[in-house]
């Protein structure tokens, strides 16, 4: 499994549709920054400390986020099939199932980086805006909301990674999935009892980003364990089909 | 013990409506090139693929190192080489990385394994070229690389000399040579140039339509092709009892009722003839022969010919 998750991760060198990735991320950054501008009540918004990184999170969930890393994911499902790598993975022989749990894996991973790196950049914006403002327990509490951002979104786009592995069609169908799917997580966000179901905005409570009751971030946890699951299902489904 | 390393029976492969591998018995034994020929589409990979089953096979049976394949491929891969095809490769990766990727995946421990196999096919190693900027002949030699690169007993080439220029054959001709003949690998190849055959293989298989036509060593092909006179005469069964008893001749094949082949070419005609003639046998045709190897295809195939 060790070797496999190197393998994954060293497929991904150079490639493009993580530098994309990466590329989004420091976009949201900028462009929620460039929103912080605004005058609101007599200051700018990104005058208030701790304004910059909650609204950064939360509008890369709703926004970006999701669908890159549906896309990313999808992109190392399919590249095997489209590259015609698998004959050569199939020849070695190399497990179906433990392939795809490697790549799952590396995609939990990929999520949480990304989510750290957005956590990063606005974190050092921080830090400039105003030093004095920030305590120890802000930050910390910021970085379990990144930190669980990352894998809860990881939960909430696994399915659709999984449907497009198995529609195999182009795996930007996954971005446009996504995008839709965390889109309208902006709309269920205004009903409580959605929102603590719908996978996207059940990580917001999962991460503490949402004030939630802990029967509502009970309620969010088996919503992403489902997801999960659902997530396995549809994999295992299309290890058997093609076989 | 028959000491088969690939044995085929009736082998038989249906897409639809369309027989692509029809009741083939292929043998392939130990320390030799098997050289599977045929033209475009006859079905040459798609029986490499039921034998490393890639494919599901319609009917018959395969046994691969005198086991029936069939639910045993993963414990036999190891043991196998192959490209099928054009491999695929990573191609945001260097050629290098690429098969370091698969050496890892395979367990291979030999740690210069990756630099002796592209040496081996002439990519140079650590090269900072990127896979998706190779030219068709170097994705094809990386692929040889590939399939060498746990120096397994047993190759499966299908038409690995796709895409190379001259000198690029010549070369990979001479190391597949050499691993035969030097490491004792069994090795099949697919071609559809019979002369790349005729100079590589051992055995050779001729397969067109998907049925298996002819599978002979070369040696004995090619004694089927050396010059022979052919006789036309009226009576077959008696011209053959003349030569026999006239002449003590031995080397010569009945072709039809009316065709006799002489291999020797060296025979005195004009004697033979008026031998023939004495005995009532009317002589309408003898002449000298020179069939090639593609000759032969031809005719075996139908006409059609190859390459
Ligand atoms: N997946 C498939 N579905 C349907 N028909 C197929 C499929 N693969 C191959 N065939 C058909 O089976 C026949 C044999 O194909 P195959 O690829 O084995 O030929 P080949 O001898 O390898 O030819 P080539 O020299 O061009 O590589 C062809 O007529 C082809 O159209
Ligand atoms: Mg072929």
């Amino acid at each position: 499994m060790k070797i496999l998750i190197w393998a994954e991760r060293k497929k991904l060198r150079r490639s493009k549709i993580v530098l994309t990735a990466v590329f989004a991320t420091v976009m949201v950054a900028v462009i929620v920054f460039a929103q912080g501008q605004f005058v609101f009540n007599g200051s700018r918004y990104v005058d208030s400390a701790g304004w910059f990184m909650t609204t950064a999170q939360s509008l890369a969930t709703f926004y970006v986020l999701p669908a890159v890393i549906a896309l990313v994911g999808s992109y190392m499902i399919c590249r095997e099939e489209q590259e015609d790598t698998q004959k050569s993975l199939h020849m070695i022989p190399i497990d179906e199932t433990r392939l795809t749990t490697a790549k799952m894996i590396v995609l939990l991973a990929f999520s949480v980086l990304i989510y750290l790196l957005l956590f990063v950049i606005t974190f050092l914006c921080e830090v400039v805006l105003h030093f004095e403002a920030l305590t120890a327990a802000m930050i910390f509490t910021f970085f379990k909301v990144y930190l669980l951002d990352g894998i809860g979104v990881f939960l909430a786009v696994a399915p659709i990674v999984a449907l497009v592995a198995w529609i195999k069609k182009s795996y930007w169908l996954a971005l446009v999935f996504a995008e839709i799917y965390s889109f309208t997580g902006l709309f269920v966000s205004m009903s409580s009892m959605l929102k603590t179901f719908y996978p996207i905005t059940a990580a917001f409570n999962l991460s503490g980003y949402y004030e939630a009751s802990t029967t509502q971030i009970i309620g969010s946890v088996i919503s992403l364990i489902l997801c999960g699951c659902l997530a396995v299902a549809i994999l295992a489904g299309l290890k058997r089909r093609t076989h | 013990m028959d000491g088969y390393i690939i044995e085929t029976r009736q082998l038989t492969k249906v897409y639809g409506e369309q027989t692509a591998v029809n009741n083939v018995d292929l043998h392939i034994k130990p320390g030799r090139i098997y050289g599977l020929l045929g033209r475009n589409g006859v079905g040459k990979t798609t029986i490499m693929k039921m034998v490393l089953g890639l494919t599901p096979i319609t009917s018959g049976e395969v046994d691969v190192f005198g086991k029936n394949i069939k639910g045993c491929e993963k414990r036999v891969y190891p043991r196998i080489g192959a490209i099928i095809e054009t491999p695929g490769f990573y191609p945001n990766l260097t050629g290098t990385e690429n098969l370091e990727i698969f050496a890892k995946l395979r367990g291979t421990t030999c740690p210069d394994a990756v630099k002796n196999a592209l040496e081996i096919v002439g990519l140079p190693y650590k090269d900072k070229k990127l896979f998706s900027k190779y030219s068709l002949g170097m994705k094809q030699r990386l692929g040889i690389a590939n399939a060498i690169l746990h120096d397994p007993e047993l190759l499966i080439l299908d038409e690995p000399t796709n895409g190379l220029d001259p000198i690029g054959i010549a070369e990979v001709r001479n190391f597949i040579k050499d691993l035969s003949v030097v490491r004792g690998k069994t090795i099949l190849i697919s071609s559809h140039i019979l002369s790349e055959v005729a100079l590589l293989a051992d055995d050779i298989g001729i397969i067109d339509h998907g049925v298996l036509l002819e599978e002979n060593s070369l040696e004995e092909l090619q004694k089927k092709n050396n010059k022979y006179i052919m006789l036309r005469v009226s009576d077959v069964p008696k011209a053959a009892l003349i030569l026999e008893q006239q002449f003590k001749l031995k080397d010569y094949s009945v072709q039809d009722d009316h065709v006799l082949r002489l291999y020797d070419t060296s025979l005195d005609m004009a004697a033979i003839n008026k031998a023939l003639m004495m005995q009532d046998i009317a002589v309408s045709g003898a002449q000298l022969c020179n069939d090639t190897l593609e000759d032969y295809f031809k005719k075996i195939t139908g006409g059609e010919g190859i390459a």
